[in-house]
């Protein structure tokens, strides 16, 4: 018996420290880069003193003011776009019969397996063909031609923002058991009101979840945009880039830390949110599934290997852990 | 295409028959019209382009030729490229090979199964650095993409190696808060920009960075870790590592512990539960990702130039290359289409349909 014991105990210290050092690995670059970005000397990682003049001097440096507000812009329009072309898309896979619909949601889903670079690159070919006719068209000159920028950054990001709402909007809509719906058209009611009295209210944390995704996805995307954007519009990923790229200086570190501190703001408050949306709805059955964290990322779960076996209950919560960002 | 397929584990289309007959085209035009416009219609100028003739200044000439291709797959060829490179291709697999059949082989033993699992994957790791072998020898561009796929390769072995354990380790704890805060933990990462968490990397590995300067203080030697490929590598594991654990404790979540318990019960040894009990059911979430793991990274573009400085090249950065400075549209839009298909058939070969159908 305590052979046993003994022998159980050492994989569970070894399990245990390595998930520490694993845990460590993921944030003792970002706590060095934090620390630092309140270190007084210019340049190099020796430590100088503390100081808040980074973060002053981002305030007076227009071209970054500018990117953030672009991005900004670009990500509230993005999203808004996407949200409800998502949820429709969603609806449409989910709850319609008809034919090609395999081949339909492999083109949604697109944007989801497609490589980055490949999309990015694609788009730039797409972009200066088209725009090339256009000001062809109207008569144009290098002078005042139609060049990239906000207009052809939202047309990419809207595209691949909603795939990725469609992706966790159809995880909530595979939850919801269909004779609700059924039930409701039964009682009377019209589509539109079965959709907004019976179907959206039950898949909102999967609407917020989506919309919060397209938003972050949006904000944070810098290997398709380097590529649509032009040089009248920067966002706030490619301005970092090309700040980081000429010169190593603590202004970088003091915005990486703002982004890094916005990105964790943005997370814990839609998980606060969603809780509470999920609870609101949930009768007091407690809570839905093994963390409200979890919820936040329905898309994954959707992509889980086992989705299938806890789709079949509906009660149950697939909105797991198990996908991602592309 | 065969519509008939979706499975029934969804309640979805099947059992919907009463709304099924309403019309679909207004829910379902805006969304695919938009995507096509943006994915479908661009990838396929990117194959139309990579027959066209390349125009100084970037663009193309609308002139039909198969340059592009002929520079992919036979020009530029090294010259070294020979019958001495085959040999010693075949040298470098089979040494390979037998170096990792010997650990196989006995884990297996240890274990109590068959073998010829571990000697398939040896022949297998044998082939694929032959593969390498030739490819980087081959000419520069086939070097690149062998290059990618080797360490992209390297970095998902190396994510499921540290996500397993954790995986383990947040699955088996029994407060739910406690649970809750790990799986948080794992996912404000996820959440945080690829640049900034690259940049954090390249800060603190820099030459004249924390790191070094805690080196020279302790008396230790400086050491020059950006530009070389174990920063590469380290980058892609460490950007894409979330994506391993989050689909693993996912898996390891719904792992029947009554089963764990029992074969241990009836004597297994904990490496043999973990092997035979617990790998086989957590084994779709490992598949799932480690092909996000792989895609993601051998796509990865801020990595290999953040952390690689343009020495180490990946896919991505010829294709910015030809795209960029080198102005040759045409042979970028060539490798992006092979880079697509290569992609594309790897990913539907590992995850079949059954599981592609849940994975999107």
């Amino acid at each position: 018996m305590s052979r046993r014991r003994r022998g159980a105990r050492a994989p569970k210290l070894a399990i245990g420290s390595a998930s520490a050092l694993v845990y460590a690995f993921f944030y003792v670059p970002v706590a060095v880069l934090v620390l630092f970005s309140f270190n007084s000397a210019r340049t190099g990682g020796r430590w100088a003193g503390f100081t808040t003049d980074w973060y002053s001097a981002l305030a007076d440096n227009d071209r970054l003011l500018t990117a953030t507000w672009n991005s900004l812009f670009i990500a509230i329009i993005s999203t808004a776009i996407a949200v409800v072309l998502g949820t429709m898309l969603s609806l449409a896979l989910d709850r319609r019969v008809f034919r090609g619909r395999i081949a339909a949601q492999q083109v949604v889903y697109l944007p989801v397996i497609a490589p980055e670079i490949v999309t990015g690159v694609a788009l730039l070919a797409f972009f200066s063909l088209t725009l090339g006719h256009l000001n062809d068209m109207l008569g144009r000159g290098a002078q005042d031609a139609i060049r990239m920028g906000r207009p052809t950054i939202i047309i990419a990001h809207v595209a691949f923002c909603t795939a990725f709402v469609a992706l966790v909007v159809r995880a909530s809509l595979r939850t919801l058991d269909p004779s609700l719906e059924e039930a409701a058209q039964d009682l009377g009611a019209n589509g539109w009101t079965t959709f907004w009295r019976v179907t959206l209210p039950s898949i909102m944390p999967g609407v917020l979840g989506g919309a919060l995704l397209a938003f972050t996805l949006s904000l944070d995307n810098f290997v398709i945009t380097f590529f649509v954007s032009g040089p009248g519009a920067t966002t706030l990923p490619i301005e970092v880039f090309g700040q980081l790229r000429r010169t190593i200086s603590p202004e970088v570190n003091a915005i990486s830390t703002l982004i890094f501190g916005a990105s964790t703001l943005l997370l814990t408050g839609a998980l606060g949110i969603q809780s509470a949306v999920s609870k609101r709805r949930s009768r007091p059955d407690g809570d839905r599934g093994p963390s409200s964290a979890a919820a936040v990322r329905p898309d994954i779960g959707h992509r889980n290997p086992d989705a299938g076996a806890s789709q079949k209950s509906y009660p149950s919560n697939p909105q797991l852990i198990g996908g991602g960002k592309p | 295409m065969a519509e008939h397929t979706a499975p029934s584990t969804s309640p979805g289309p099947s059992s919907t028959r009463a709304p099924a007959r309403r019309r679909v085209a207004p829910l379902l035009a805006p969304g695919l019209l938009w995507i096509s416009v943006a994915y479908v219609v661009p990838g396929l100028l990117v194959v139309v382009y990579s027959f066209l003739t390349p125009k100084l200044g970037g663009g193309v000439v609308w002139e039909a030729t198969l340059d592009s291709w002929d520079q992919i797959v036979a020009k530029g060829r090294r010259s070294t490229a020979g019958w001495g490179t085959v040999g010693a291709a075949v040298l470098r697999g089979a040494a390979a090979a037998a170096a990792v059949s010997v650990p196989a082989v006995a884990a297996a033993r240890y274990l109590g199964r068959r073998i010829s699992a571990s000697l398939a994957l040896a022949a297998l790791l044998g082939a694929l650095v032959a593969v390498n072998h030739l490819a980087a020898e081959y000419n520069n561009y086939t070097a690149v993409f062998a290059r990618s796929v080797v360490w992209s390769a390297l970095a998902t072995i190396i994510c499921i190696g540290l996500a397993l354990p954790l995986a383990v380790f947040i699955s088996s704890r029994r407060s739910p808060v406690t649970k809750n805060a790990l799986l948080i933990a794992v996912m404000i990462p996820f959440w945080t920009s690829m640049l900034v968490r690259t940049y954090a990397i390249r800060f603190l590995f820099a030459n004249t960075g924390p790191l070094n300067n805690l080196l020279e203080t302790l008396g230790l030697d400086r050491i020059v870790f950006l530009n070389t490929r174990f920063a590469v590598i380290l980058g892609l594991v460490y950007t894409a590592l979330p994506f391993m654990i989050l689909p693993l404790y996912a898996a390891a979540e719904r792992v029947d512990r009554a089963q764990m318990e029992a074969a241990r019960d009836l004597g297994a040894r904990p490496p043999q539960v973990f092997a035979d009990v617990f790998l086989p059911m957590v084994k779709p979430g490992l598949i799932v990702g480690g092909v996000m793991v792989f895609v993601l990274s051998v796509s990865q573009y801020l990595v290999p130039t953040l952390l690689g400085g343009g020495k180490t090249n990946m896919i991505a950065n010829l294709l910015e290359l030809q795209f960029g400075e080198a102005f040759n549209w045409p042979l970028g839009a060539a490798i992006a289409a092979l880079f697509s298909v290569v992609t594309l058939v790897s990913l539907y070969a590992t995850v079949g349909r059954r599981d592609q159908e849940q994975f999107l």
